[in-house]
This record gives structure tokens, C-alpha cells and sequence, in this order.
């Protein structure tokens, strides 16, 4: 149901005042300068006046000015285009408010002139009001336009969130070592991280791990699905004695911390001669994964009886139904078993230490990176562990994306009917 | 008779000789990570020497810190030769993994210095080759920073720090270097007849020093971490740090000419100046009592720890010898680092009688100074650390 | 076919053992030495397949029982008599060693051997009742069925047999297994003063568990103070994450909200980067002398470096906030599903009537979300119980403290487990520990799974 009219004209009335304000506020001091007595207050004008760059005041000032104009172009011609630029504009407006007073202590400090400190960051009355102004412009913008307001607060938390992020992504691209470096981006920028991942490999076995990792991941990714399918299918649909018995012993038995039995297994593998080797890590894995059958028995349980009884009368088996009816019809819970297996063996790294041992040409990806990060390797290392994940992130990623629509409702559909 | 008695002797003597030239002897090896290379070629070195054995010598990279852990999890995995840090040595004996060196004994322990010995030994039997005297820790310093006069206390260091606006660094909340401060106050870390462990870090001795690492963590020019901080600090905002010689190559590219090094600095303990101890650790070499060979893996220890490999050790990773004569080789002492070390040595008291127990109480006390975290009294804090280590 | 039901089918093993005897009594003479040679009976009714495959099972299950089993299994009484002898060899002149007992080996194999013994009991049973099952068609007149049949009803009636038994195979090795050997392990004393093969360890009854909760007064303070933050921290962890993945589902779910599937990809990236990687990171930003610290520095809000991660409360809550960057993703991806199931008319009537989005979202969208996602939610508050990486990648359990046995602050029940195992190979104290962490979350999963229970049989939630 679309309203007819698309813009609120009251509202895209005030932007203009709002706007003014911003360049008021401009007026306002920024920043008190110590002059021999006493302090004076520098606002925009004088800012921009003075010969030494105290703050960076450039931006904000023009970003005011144009806002002006747009928005009073607009309270005259309302456009929906032109105000969705006003909104950037605006957006850009706080941005640019906060960008001055992040950099502010170092102008300052660099400029040698003395600077009374009033609220935090040394800053006045004139910064922070430009700022909440052009947040509130931003809303009103919105509101105007009939869109929710809910971009603002999704914009600063998607970027919250990709910072980290961004910053893996930055480092691996760094040229100087070190792990605890005082600053956020890179002084150079070189692809050596990466190439050095490939062929520096007496020590650090990249590409090798990374193989070693695949085919560990494909293998457990085929048995842990097939399993868990027989699984779920048994508690789903088929009824036994002790049925409920095993039910509960499967559901506790993920309880236990899973590193306690590492001991054993190891041990379990060796007397079967298994000890080190890739397949050890293969039915370990799957060893694990199969306790969440729970969620996949979760999600059969939705998909009706009734088309069981119709098949049976035809004369089905029930390897049949399982087969033809059953398998078609749980392509999200398949998928989501299939990520969830293939996943676990690039995250796990401390299985494979026990597993391993000291086997080097038999280390997976995680443990490699892991490693990575000791001690006497993080100086040396850490631009390249940035870079393995980063290679290692790639892959999952895309799955994820191109999934994420069965993900969830292989998850949803299971774990939550319990 | 006797023709076909001495005929079956011969024929004997050639099919036993014969096998024995058939039979491949497989050995495994464990060093860290930066050993790997130079241990190669150690090891092909000695297949040279040995040619009337067939040897198929495989590596693994544990480090020397890890070596109990890892040869815990699996004896009979483990390397039938491994590198380990000589506080370890006691763990090891419990689980009986070392054998015990009979062949060749006295050469060796007229070779090695008395307190590498020493550390390799309980009683009177020795058990595993000393490969380094070098796992202590002593002062780096910048020159130009920091004079010979201030070096010498710990209050001038830190006077010279704020000065120049710049750091200490030291690694207080690590059981291994706090620990200079209440051995150097007199406190005692040992072993009672049942093999457990006494520490009186908490009499009027330790609660000096407990107070002298308050005020030492309270000071503005303190900077605490680990050695990725003080490598990548030192010369632009650090000044002076507690370090041992792994860092040394480090140090010396970041410092250049104003690189210097010393023993540890006295510090006022209960108003008079007390000197700094510190840990002396070894680096030793054991072999498995689970290998098949008993007798080439010795050899093979023997070899990897004998004073030709000990100084091309030193030539190629900088790590000190445990052996007499390379000690005194003109290179070793005159490296900066070694000889700080050296003059250290003489107030270090041996890892030895440490057991596993000690670390964490020891790193929990020094957290909590770092963190200026003063809501119970140190002579409590003492109490609850003591109790932790000989729990 | 008639459908053959031998008493007692669908109950426990008291009329397991009630059949067993009814089945000696009146079975035939080749029935009853099928009690002693498997598949004689069968055999005997021409069912030769079946018959042979029970005795060659026989077979092998003595040939394990004598050849491998029986070392380990006589010496549990004791774990081990023996350890490593050493002798003096004039001519080798070292001291040779010969293996003794190794008491871990012993205690695992012997759990496996049992394991074993279970399962051929029950093998011994079903060839049992095969063979009677025989000797009743005979009586019956009917034909035997063939092999082949058989095996037709392992793909229909007895379906579950065939899907079950390697998975159960599989879990039976690698989980159940281990765990009864740790549970076993509780009771001795296996520490870093008894490591096999060089030294023995022994039966000590409840001593490790009377150790944590009552004598030793380290141990049990650290137990109590560990577990208190554990809940604590589940608590928060499960509740922040659940609601602020709530409301952002919320948030980009609303009406008019663009590009839906790309808001949620963003927040999908970060679940992409593998947990430990994206931890790790986030142990180095924060570090005391990481980037975070210097911009803050930079940008004049601080003036020396917070301790993120090494002062007690900024660890606590540091932590709980990583978890839900970590989190949220997840929380976010499944309430978004059911946000979505909830039918748009009950949010049309309600606006109808002149509801607030406050007040609709607390009338109707919240009660409905708990209610369909209790189970979830308890299964994620027993998940972060024994969350693992969060905290160990972040601060290692730290920061340590004196009054805590070999942990720290931020640790919790199952990082303090990982240290004594690991570090310090005080196997025993950890498995005591690992029990009460399992009897903690498995009564709270049962607990889930009755309440899911109560869930379905409430069908529509109007």
C-alpha cells in the first residue's frame, strides 16, 4: 500500500533551518586558544584565518555552506533525489565534525600553540553542537522521506562490526613486522605477505596445510552429513525399543568438554594405527559432528507423516521413503550439516595439536596460524598469519553468502522445535 | 669337530656383521623451530663420521620449553633424542625418560662448566648433555640514554628513563623474572626430603621485596609485556630491559652503537641496596628411555653437545656454550650480550629445584602489582602466593 | 510373513533376562548349544549364512579376549604392578630399559574390552533369539527365510539397525569411550607426579572430589569462584547476545528497510572469518600497547593505556563485549527467521488499535520469540558454559590472582580444565572438575528437552 504522497513536507520544511543552525554553530567557539591571560575562543572564521592548521575545519564549514543551499532548494522544490543527497550530505556533515575532533590532539599538539582544555579532547561548545545538529538533520532527512529511521543506526553498527574486519584485511597487506604496532593502518603497503605464505615453507608449510585442510574438510563434510541424515532419520521416523534412551545419551553426551577425551581418542587411534594421519582427523571430526543430529531430526520432524503413510501404502520401503520422499524435501537442514561439518576442520586447533603431535607436513591450517602467534614467531610472523586468514576466510565467506538463505532455514526449522 | 665348530664361529661372525651393516638405525630428533637447519646439518655431519651405520635420522620442531609436555602426551611417539629447558629435567626423571649417561660420562663432565652439570644431574648420576649455559637473563640499555654510574641501580635507570621520556621494560608478572627480586633479597626456593616444594618468599625478607616491586611497577617509566614489546620498542621509546640473549641480535640491530648490556641492577630493598639475582638456565639434551637404540641415540646427544657443535652453535644462532674451551674462544667473549650474562652468572641461582607449581602463583603475584591493584596488603599477597606454590 | 514378537520385546533387560530363560527352557537341543557354539541352531535349520557369520563372530571375540584383552583387563584391579625396569648392562654399559606396565593403557584398554563384552552380549542374545525364532518356524511348518529376505528387512522393518550401526559405531569409539575413561580417571590419581610409563598411578576412591568441595582449601575456593563467574558470564553472555541479535533482526527486518540481504551479509562476514582468527585479533588490538590503546591515545581520550584485558573488571566486561561482536551474527540470523514467521496481521491489528511499536514489541513480538526459542536459548547458555575460545584466545583466563589454584579471573570452569590438563597434566583433578561441569549441563539439557516437550504440544500460540 504505497502513500501517495511520498515526501512529508513539514518536515523537509525544517531541514532548511536545521542546515542554518549547522552554520551557526560554525560561529560558535571550537576551541580555546591561550592568550596571555586569559583564553580566547576561536570559532570557524578564525580558524580558518589563522596561520597555523589547528583543526581541520575545512570540511565541516563547507559542508555546511552547500547543505544550506540544497536544503533550501529543496523546501522550495521538494525532489525525493535531491533529498537522499541532502541526507548524505548531512551524514557526511557529522562525519566530517567527528573526523576534526579525533584528529584535533595531534593538530594541536603539533602546532606547538597551548590549548585550554575545556571538555574532553579540548574541544568547545561549537564542535559538539555542530554534530548533534547534523545527526539530528540526518534523522529528520529520513523521516522526511518516509524511510526508516533504523539506516542510521544499521550504517554505525555494519561498520562497527567490519572494522576488525577491515583491519585483518589492511594488515596483511603491511610491509613492516610486528604485532603490537601503535598505529592503524600500514606505512607501506606490499603483496609480500602473501607470496612469502607460498614459498617461504620450511617453516611455515602454508600451502600444504591448506590442502591438508580441504581434503580433511571435504571428507568430514561427506561423512558427517551422511550420518547425521541416517541419525535423524531413525529418531524421526522410525520407532524402536530404547529409542528414547538413545535420544537423551546423545543429547547429554555433547555436554562434555571436548578436549578431556582427546587423550583417549589419541590413544584409541593408535592402537588402531591411525595415529597422525590425516583420516584420524577425518573420523574424529565426524566422531563430533554427528552429535548434533538433533537439529536435523528437529527439522524432519516438520515435514509431515502423512506423506510417509501414502508412500507406505504404495508399497515403500522405508529405505525407499528415506530415499525418495525424505532426502528431497530437507535440502536447507542438508546444507546446513553439509557448512557446519566443512567448517569445523579450518577452526579447530586443538585436536589437531594432540593428534598431530610434532607431525609438521600433517598440521592443518588452524594449528599452522595458531602457531603463528607464539612467541617467538609473532614479530616475525603476524603480517602473515593476517594474510593465511585472509586466504583461509575467502572460501567460507562465499559459501556462507551464497547459503545463508538454507542456513537459516535449516537452523531455524530444527533447533528451535528443539 | 673342531674344523666345523670354527667353520659355524666365521660364518656366525659374518652374518651377524652382516646384518649389522644391513640394519638401519632410525632416530628422531625434536629442537625448535629456528634449530631445525642448523641441527641438519649437525646431523649429516655425524652420518659422515659414522659410516658403518646406516642412519635415517627424521626432525621434529618442539621447542625446548614444550619438550616435557610433548613427551608426556606420547612416550613412545616422542624423540628418541629431544632438546629440553633444564627446569624440566625433574618432570622428566618422575616419568623416567631420561636415560641415565654412562657412556663417555667423565669426558663430558670434564668438558661442560660445574653448574651446567649440575643442572643435569640429580646426586650423582647424570642424566641428559648440556647444549647451553645461556637461558639467564641480565640489562640491555641504550648507551646514549642511560651512564655506566646510573646502570648500576635500579632507581638511576629509572631516573635516567623519565629523563629522557622513555621506558624500563621488564616482565614483572612472569614467575622467572620476579623472581630476582626475592632470591636477590635472600629468599630460597627448594625441596624438602619428600621432594616438595618450600619457598619462604613471604618472611620479612620477601615482603621487602614484594614492596620493592610495588614501588618498581608504580613508577611512570616501568613498562611491562612480553619480548615482541621490548623488540619492537627498544631505541625509540624504550630505554633499558630485562632480556636474555635470544633477543640479543634484535636488540643489537634496533640500538646500533648505543647498544650496550650488563648484569642486573641493584635495587633498595628495605633501604640498602640489594643485587638483582637471577635465574640460571640450561638447555639440555636427553634421550628417550623408550628409543630403540639406546646406544646411537647417546651418541648422537654426544655429538649434538660436543664442543665442535657448540661453537658452530654459537656461530650461527648466538647461543651460548655450556663447554669450557668454547667459552673461551676469543668471538664468544667477546660478545656483548655473553659476557653481561657472565657477570650475571655469578649471583643466578640454578631452575632446578623449581617445580611446576611455582609459575602461576609467582605470575599472579606480579599481575596484580602491574595492574596497581593494592586492595589486599603484600604481606597477604605474599601469604596466598606462597600457599599457591607449594600447594 | 507373520510378524514373529518374542515376550518382553519393547522392555528392559530384567525381561531380556526373563526371555533368556524362557528360551533355554523350551528350546530344542540345538537351540540350547547355540547358548555355547553360535549359530549352531541356525545352522542346524539350514540357515547357513546367518549361523556362520554368528560363529565367526564367536571366534574373533575370543581370539580379542585372549590374545589383546586379557594383559589389560587382569591388572585393573590395580592399574599396574610394575613400571619400567631397569637393568644394569655390563657389556652395553647403559642401563637397559624394559617396558613395564603402563597404567593408562591398561585402564583405557580395559574400558574398551568391556565396551566389547557389552556388545557381544548382545550379539550372544540376538543369535539366541535367531535360533529359537528358527526352531519356531520349523515347528510352524513354515519356511525358513533366506538370507536374502533377511536382509530385505534390515532395509524396512529394521531399518534403524542399518542406520544406526555405523554412527553408533562411530560415537561409541570417540565419545562415549573417552568419556567413561575420564570418568574413571576421576578416581585415581593420575597427576604430574604419576605419568605412565615411568611411574604408576592407582584407585584412590573419592579423594579428588572430597579435595574440591571440602579439604583443600585452595582448590576449593578456586572451584567455587570459577563457577560463580562461569554462570555469571553464561548468563550475560547467552542474554546480551540474544537480545541485541533480537533487535538488530528486528531492525533490519522492518518494512521499508532496503537491501535487506545485504545488511545481513555484512554481519554474516564476521562469522565467515574462522572464531579463533577474528579472537586472536582482537587479543592483539586490545593489548595494552595495541592499536586501540594508541588511537585512543592519539585521539586525546585516554591518557595512559587502559588495561583491556589485564585489569579484572575491564577483562569481565571486555570480554562479555567481544562475545557479542562474535555473537550477534548468529542470534541474529535466527531470530530473523522466526521474526518472519510471526504473521503480519497480528502487528497490523494491533497498530489498528493504536499501539505504540513499544508496546507492540512487548506484547506481542517478545513473548512470542521466547516462547518459540526457549529451547535454543538454554542450549546456548549450556554452549557458553563451555565456551572455550572466547575466553582463552582473549585473556588465557587471565588475569591470574593468588588466591586461585593455577587460574585467573576471566577463566572458567572448562579454560581451567584445558590448564591442568595441558600445562599442567593434573589429569585427575581435571576429570573431577569435568564431571561436575557435565552433570551441571546435562540435567540442564534434560531439563531443555522435556520442556521442548511441553513446547509441541502446545500447537498454536495465538
Amino acid at each position: 500500500m504505497r502513500k501517495t504522497k511520498s515526501l512529508r513536507i513539514p518536515l523537509v520544511r525544517m531541514l532548511p533551518i536545521m542546515a542554518l543552525l549547522m552554520c551557526l554553530s560554525l560561529l560558535l567557539p571550537w576551541v580555546y586558544i591561550d592568550v596571555g591571560e586569559g583564553a580566547l575562543g576561536y570559532n570557524a572564521i578564525k580558524l580558518l584565518n589563522s596561520d597555523v592548521k589547528l583543526l581541520n575545519i575545512k570540511l565541516p564549514t563547507i559542508l555546511a555552506v552547500i547543505s544550506f543551499l540544497l536544503s533550501v532548494l529543496i523546501a522550495l522544490k521538494p525532489n525525493k533525489k535531491l533529498l537522499i543527497l541532502q541526507a548524505l550530505l548531512f551524514a557526511a556533515g557529522t562525519i566530517s565534525a567527528v573526523v576534526c575532533m579525533l584528529t584535533a590532539k595531534e593538530l594541536i599538539t603539533a602546532s606547538g600553540i597551548s590549548v585550554r582544555i575545556f571538555n574532553i579532547s579540548h574541544l568547545s561548545y561549537g564542535i559538539w553542537s555542530y554534530m548533534i545538529i547534523s545527526f539530528v538533520a540526518v534523522v529528520i532527512n529520513l523521516k522526511a522521506m518516509y524511510e526508516p529511521v533504523e539506516y542510521v543506526a544499521l550504517s554505525i553498527m555494519a561498520s562497527v562490526w567490519l572494522l576488525p574486519i577491515f583491519w585483518l584485511v589492511i594488515t596483511s597487506f603491511r610491509q613492516e613486522a610486528g604485532a603490537y604496532t601503535p598505529y592503524l593502518l600500514p606505512k607501506d603497503y606490499t603483496l609480500d605477505n602473501f607470496s612469502r605464505l607460498f614459498t617461504e615453507t620450511q617453516q611455515f608449510n602454508f600451502p600444504r596445510w591448506y590442502m591438508n585442510t580441504l581434503v580433511v574438510a571435504i571428507f568430514t563434510c561427506i561423512l558427517t552429513t551422511s550420518m547425521v541424515l541416517m541419525l535423524a532419520y531413525t529418531f524421526s521416523r522410525l520407532r524402536f525399543p530404547s529409542r528414547k534412551t538413545f535420544m537423551n545419551i546423545g543429547l547429554i553426551l555433547g555436554m562434555f568438554p571436548g578436549f578431556m577425551s582427546m587423550i583417549a581418542v589419541y590413544h584409541i587411534l593408535k592402537a588402531i594405527g591411525l595415529a597422525k594421519s590425516l583420516i584420524s582427523l577425518v573420523l574424529v571430526y565426524t566422531g563430533g559432528g554427528v552429535l548434533n543430529y538433533l537439529i536435523a531430526k528437529g527439522f524432519f520432524d516438520t515435514i509431515p507423516k502423512s506423506l510417509d503413510e501414502a508412500a507406505t501404502l504404495d508399497g515403500a520401503s522405508k529405505s525407499t521413503i528415506f530415499r525418495k520422499i525424505i532426502l528431497p524435501s530437507s535440502k536447507p537442514i542438508v546444507v546446513y550439516t553439509a557448512i557446519t561439518a566443512f567448517i569445523a576442520p579450518w577452526v579447530d586447533f586443538i585436536f589437531v595439536s594432540v593428534i598431530m603431535k610434532d607431525d609438521y607436513q600433517n598440521y592443518t591450517v588452524a594449528l599452522g596460524l595458531y602457531r603463528m602467534l607464539e612467541r617467538e614467531h609473532i614479530y616475525d610472523y603476524f603480517t602473515r598469519f593476517c594474510a593465511g586468514a585472509v586466504l583461509v576466510a575467502i572460501p567460507i565467506t562465499l559459501l556462507f553468502i551464497k547459503i545463508q538463505k538454507f542456513y537459516v532455514a535449516g537452523v531455524v526449522g530444527g533447533a528451535v522445535k528443539g | 669337530m673342531k674344523k666345523l665348530l670354527s667353520l659355524m664361529l666365521v660364518l656366525g661372525m659374518l652374518i651377524s656383521a652382516g646384518s649389522a651393516l644391513a640394519e638401519t638405525v632410525t632416530l628422531k630428533v625434536w629442537g625448535s623451530q629456528d634449530d631445525q637447519v642448523m641441527l641438519q646439518e649437525m646431523v649429516e655431519a655425524f652420518k659422515a663420521a659414522n659410516p658403518d651405520k646406516e642412519y635415517d635420522v627424521s626432525f621434529g620442531v618442539v621447542g625446548e620449553g614444550d619438550a616435557k609436555t610433548k613427551y608426556l602426551e606420547d612416550p613412545e611417539e616422542a624423540a628418541d633424542v629431544f632438546a629440553f629447558a633444564n627446569d624440566q629435567l625433574y618432570d622428566l626423571l618422575n616419568a623416567d625418560a631420561l636415560y641415565e649417561v654412562t657412556i663417555n660420562k667423565d669426558a663430558i663432565v670434564e668438558a661442560n662448566v660445574p653448574s651446567a652439570i649440575e643442572a643435569a644431574s640429580s646426586g650423582d648420576h647424570l642424566y641428559a648433555y648440556p647444549i647451553t649455559a645461556d637461558n639467564g637473563y641480565f640489562l640491555y640499555y641504550d648507551k646514549s640514554v642511560i651512564s655506566e654510574e646510573q646502570v648500576k641501580t635500579l632507581d638511576g635507570i629509572l631516573e635516567a628513563c623519565s629523563d629522557a621520556g622513555k621506558k624500563m621494560f621488564m616482565d614483572v608478572s612472569n614467575g622467572w623474572y620476579i623472581a630476582s627480586f626475592f632470591i636477590g633479597a635472600g629468599g630460597e626456593l627448594g625441596l624438602d626430603e619428600n621432594g616438595k616444594q618450600t619457598c619462604d618468599f613471604n618472611n620479612e625478607a620477601g615482603v621487602a621485596a614484594g614492596e620493592a616491586i610495588k614501588a618498581f611497577t608504580a613508577h611512570e617509566a616501568f613498562l611491562t609485556g612480553d619480548d615482541s614489546i621490548l623488540t619492537g620498542g627498544i631505541g625509540t621509546t624504550i630505554a633499558a630491559g630485562v632480556s636474555g640473549t635470544w633477543n640479543a641480535e634484535a636488540i643489537k640491530e634496533k640500538l646500533g652503537e648505543n647498544y650496550a648490556a650488563t648484569k642486573l641492577p641493584t635495587f633498595t630493598c628495605a633501604g640498602e641496596q640489594v643485587q638483582m639475582a637471577s635465574f640460571a638456565g640450561f638447555k639440555l639434551m636427553g634421550v628417550n628411555t623408550m628409543t630403540e637404540y639406546p646406544e646411537e641415540a647417546m651418541a648422537l646427544a654426544d655429538w649434538l653437545t660436543n664442543e665442535e657443535n657448540q661453537l658452530k652453535r654459537f656461530k650461527m644462532r648466538s647461543i651460548g656454550p655450556s663447554n669450557i674451551k668454547v667459552m673461551e674462544n676469543e668471538e664468544v667473549k667477546a660478545d656483548i650480550a655473553l659476557s653481561a650474562l657472565a657477570e650475571q652468572s655469578k649471583f643466578a641461582v640454578s631452575q632446578k629445584d623449581v617445580l611446576g607449581n611455582y609459575w602461576a602463583p609467582a605470575e599472579a603475584f606480579g599481575t596484580t602489582m602491574e595492574a596497581k591493584d593494592y586492595s589486599k596488603d603484600i604481606q597477604t599477597l605474599l601469604d596466598e602466593m606462597v600457599a599457591g606454590i607449594t600447594n | 510373513m507373520p510378524k514373529f514378537i518374542p515376550a518382553g520385546r519393547d522392555r528392559q533387560s530384567f525381561a531380556g533376562i526373563r526371555e533368556i530363560v524362557n528360551i533355554f527352557k523350551q528350546g530344542d537341543f540345538a537351540t540350547r548349544s547355540s547358548f555355547l557354539i553360535m549359530g549352531f541352531g541356525c545352522i542346524k535349520r539350514k540357515q547357513y549364512i546367518k549361523g556362520l557369520l554368528y560363529f565367526l563372530m564367536q571366534v574373533a571375540f575370543i581370539a580379542y579376549m585372549l590374545g589383546f584383552a586379557n594383559q589389560y583387563l587382569s591388572k585393573i584391579s590395580t592399574l599396574g604392578t610394575e613400571a619400567m625396569r631397569r637393568e644394569w648392562s655390563e657389556a652395553r654399559q647403559i642401563y637397559v630399559r624394559t617396558p613395564g606396565d603402563n597404567s593408562m593403557l591398561i585402564l583405557l584398554f580395559s574400558v574398551m574390552s568391556i565396551l566389547l563384552i557389552i556388545a557381544f552380549v548382545f550379539i550372544w542374545r540376538a543369535n539366541i533369539r535367531s535360533c529359537y525364532k528358527a526352531q519356531q518356524y520349523e515347528k510352524l511348518g513354515k519356511l525358513q527365510p533366506t538370507f536374502k529376505a533377511e536382509i530385505k528387512t534390515l532395509l524396512n522393518e529394521r531399518f534403524h539397525i542399518t542406520m544406526l550401526t555405523v554412527p553408533s559405531l562411530m560415537i561409541v569409539a570417540f565419545t562415549i569411550l573417552p568419556i567413561i575413561f575420564m570418568i574413571l580417571i576421576a578416581f585415581t590419581n593420575f597427576d604430574a607426579n604419576h605419568q605412565p610409563p615411568g611411574k604408576l598411578f592407582t584407585w584412590v576412591g573419592f579423594k579428588n572430589f572430597t579435595d574440591v568441595f571440602w579439604s583443600d582449601p585452595l582448590i576449593s575456593n578456586t572451584f567455587g569462584k570459577i563457577l560463580g563467574w562461569t554462570l555469571i558470564w553464561a548468563v550475560f553472555a547467552t542474554f546480551t547476545n540474544y537480545f541485541f541479535g533480537m533487535i538488530l533482526a528486528i531492525m533490519i527486518n522492518k518494512k521499508g528497510v532496503r537491501l535487506k540481504k545485504m545488511w545481513r551479509t555484512i554481519f554474516v562476514i564476521t562469522i565467515a572469518v574462522p572464531q579463533f582468527v577474528s579472537l586472536m585479533l582482537m587479543s592483539q588490538i586490545l593489548h595494552d600497547q595495541g592499536p586501540l590503546n594508541m588511537l585512543l591515545q592519539k585521539w586525546g581520550f585516554i591518557e595512559s593505556n587502559i588495561p583491556f584485558l589485564t585489569d579484572i573488571t575491564y577483562a569481565r566486561i571486555t570480554v562479555i563485549i567481544v562475545n557479542i561482536w562474535v555473537g550477534i551474527p548468529y542470534t541474529m540470523l535466527i531470530t530473523s527467521g522466526i521474526l518472519m514467521n510471526i504473521p503480519a496481521d497480528l502487528y497490523e491489528s494491533a497498530s489498528i488499535d493504536g499501539a505504540s511499536p513499544a508496546r507492540m514489541f512487548f506484547s506481542i513480538t517478545l513473548p512470542y520469540m521466547l516462547f518459540v526459542t526457549t529451547p535454543y536459548l538454554i542450549t546456548s547458555f549450556v554452549g557458553n558454559i563451555n565456551n572455550f575460545n572466547v575466553i582463552y584466545l582473549l585473556t588465557k583466563g587471565g588475569p591470574l590472582v593468588t588466591d586461585y589454584y593455577q587460574a585467573g579471573k576471566t577463566d572458567l570452569l572448562v579454560t581451567w580444565l584445558y590448564k591442568l590438563t595441558v600445562d599442567k597434566q593434573n589429569y585427575s583433578l581435571a576429570s573431577t572438575i569435568g564431571i561436575f561441569v557435565f552433570v551441571i549441563c546435562a540435567s540442564l539439557s534434560l531439563v531443555v528437552y522435556n520442556m521442548s516437550g511441553s513446547v509441541k504440544r502446545e500447537e498454536e500460540f495465538q
